[in-house]
């Protein structure tokens, strides 16, 4: 029962990542229109600028997190000027695989500037100093509690910007249907390049919350980190925001039962498998496809 | 500035798709509180002509000039908040947002608060007071045609442009549209309606304009060219 409950709580806070990771791709998908596959990426090399801050500074976590947070925004816009034109011809397959080589840009990157590619430590400043709550036999450090919380927050704010406010509003109506958001006054371009800076700036703090669950970082968890995003959007249904937040921490908990109750490295295949089977049952994801 | 009460002064515009010219030296006016009908058939140029006035299309040549000021280059944002809006042709209601939502974003380039508006809005059209948290797309086409006419005057507009609002609508609605336009008027709005039932668009207009294939081939006060023997045989069915 104790594993049960242990792992149902380490599959949420890696739900966490993956359902922050999740809604910010969707929502750029539903903005500008094509598939930012190099999100994982751009979530790493932050954590990698930040654990940079972190060793210079001797771990100023006050100077570390905005820095991460505009490295990323910084990264997600550059995005812009490089899909532009494809985006404008309606050629969305091609700028996914614009992305996909924008991710291994940054990788390289992160392999050959940073530490000669050698997974990365971060502070236990950065993970609740190492704290932990207990509940009976159930114990849960406070570095998770805080990135659970984090995600939570951001998803209660992401929604009240979706929902409550005008800019929102112009987002989601440009998502629907761009033409009418024209008519309507809604500046389009530039509408469509804040999108990128919002998905940038919930990249950032991916970034943070994902040093405090994961401790460390290397390279390839970019790639990782992307391809898990791609796959919970499948799984919910592409373009389904709140189908999405489920999958998200759907898929954390599966990875983690996987591991919790099964010998040997079964993870993926069982997790990928799961989502593999729905989609063949169900093209449109568990939640179906929106807009 | 000019003190005179012309709104909208469109000279020798001409536009193009690709390589088909679809406006050819259109000049028109109109003055504060007019109603002005565009008639003419499909693909005439009507809808073009608006989306020219509006900043969605381009003008190769020509100016348009709004309340004074040369809008000709200017963004569809810029045109917005200069007093324009338009209905356009589908109706083009956002279907999955609700209706409230629906008419704030028509008030979005506004910065002054819009709840007055919001409440005459709903005065006029009790229907859309009834369904403002309903999906825009459950309502029916003549709800829709109501909701984005309300959209369209929640941006305050100086001048109201409407395309098409009839089309696809059966005739008892229309008439019930045409009874709101009128009401429209009275209440001193400057309406540009584009319309291809030419009868009902000329019994409330005050002026019109006779669109052929880019080009106006005949203008003049409504009532006139109702009698008109060319508008009767082409639009009117001959015999009306």
């Amino acid at each position: 029962m104790e594993i049960f409950v242990a792992q149902l709580i380490s599959g949420l806070i890696t739900g966490s990542i993956y359902v922050l990771s999740a809604i910010a791709v969707t929502f750029l998908m539903l903005v500008a229109g094509f598939i930012q596959f190099a999100y994982g990426e751009v979530v790493v090399i932050s954590m990698y600028v930040a654990w940079f801050v972190f060793d210079k500074t001797q771990d100023n976590l006050l100077l570390g997190i905005p820095i991460t947070i505009g490295v990323a925004i910084l990264l997600n816009i550059l995005v812009e000027p490089i899909t532009r034109r494809l985006r404008e011809r309606r050629a969305l397959y091609e700028c996914l695989i614009l992305t996909v080589a924008f991710g291994m840009i940054l990788t390289e990157i992160m392999s050959h500037f940073f530490y000669h590619g050698m997974p990365i430590r971060f502070p236990s400043s950065l993970r609740g100093g190492g704290g932990v709550f207990r509940w009976g036999l159930i114990v849960v450090s406070s570095g998770s509690l805080y990135v659970f919380i984090g995600c939570i927050l951001v998803l209660l704010s992401f929604t009240y910007f979706l929902y409550r406010t005008k800019q929102g509003k112009a987002m989601r109506a440009i998502a629907q249907n761009s033409a009418t958001a024209r008519l309507l006054g809604i500046p389009v371009n530039r509408a469509t390049t804040l999108s990128f800076a919002i998905t940038g700036f919930l990249a950032g703090i991916t970034a943070v919350l994902f040093a405090m669950t994961l401790g460390f970082a290397s390279p390839p968890l970019g790639g990782v980190l992307s391809f898990r995003a791609l796959a919970v959007m499948l799984f919910a249904g592409l373009g389904n925001l709140k189908g999405a937040v489920v999958c998200g921490f759907l898929l954390g908990v599966i990875e983690s039962m996987t591991t919790g109750y099964f010998v040997g490295a079964w993870t993926d295949a069982i997790a990928m498998g799961i989502i593999m089977v729905t989609i063949m049952a169900k093209p449109s994801g568990l939640f179906g496809t929106q807009v | 500035m000019k003190n005179s009460p012309l709104m909208l002064k469109v000279e020798n515009l001409s536009v193009s798709y690709d390589r088909i010219e679809a406006l050819r030296q259109v000049s028109l006016q109109i003055e504060k509180g007019e109603l002005i009908a565009l008639i003419g058939a499909n693909g005439s140029g009507k809808s073009t002509t608006l989306k020219a006035i509006l900043g969605l299309k381009q003008a190769n040549r020509g100016t348009i000039i709004f309340m004074g000021r040369d809008i000709t280059k200017r963004s569809v944002e810029n045109i917005v908040a200069s007093g324009i809006a338009l209905v356009p042709e589908g109706r083009g209601i956002l279907q999955l947002m609700t209706v409230s939502e629906n008419l704030d974003l028509g008030a979005y380039h506004r910065k002054d608060d819009i709840s007055k508006d919001l409440k005459a809005v709903f005065d006029r059209f009790a229907v859309l007071h009834e369904r403002r948290n309903q999906l825009a797309g459950t309502l029916s086409g003549g709800e829709q045609q109501m909701l984005a006419i309300a959209r369209a005057m929640m941006a305050s507009p100086r001048l109201l442009m409407m395309d098409e609002p009839s089309l696809g609508l059966a005739p008892l609605i229309v008439t019930h549209l045409f009874g709101t336009i009128v009401e429209l008027k009275k209440d001193g709005y400057t309406i540009l309606l584009a319309e291809q039932n030419v009868g009902k668009a000329l019994r409330c207009a005050d002026r019109s304009y006779v669109f052929e294939v880019g080009k106006i081939v005949l203008e003049g006060a409504a009532q006139e060219l109702i009698n008109n023997e060319m508008v009767r045989q082409a639009y009117l069915g001959g015999g009306e």
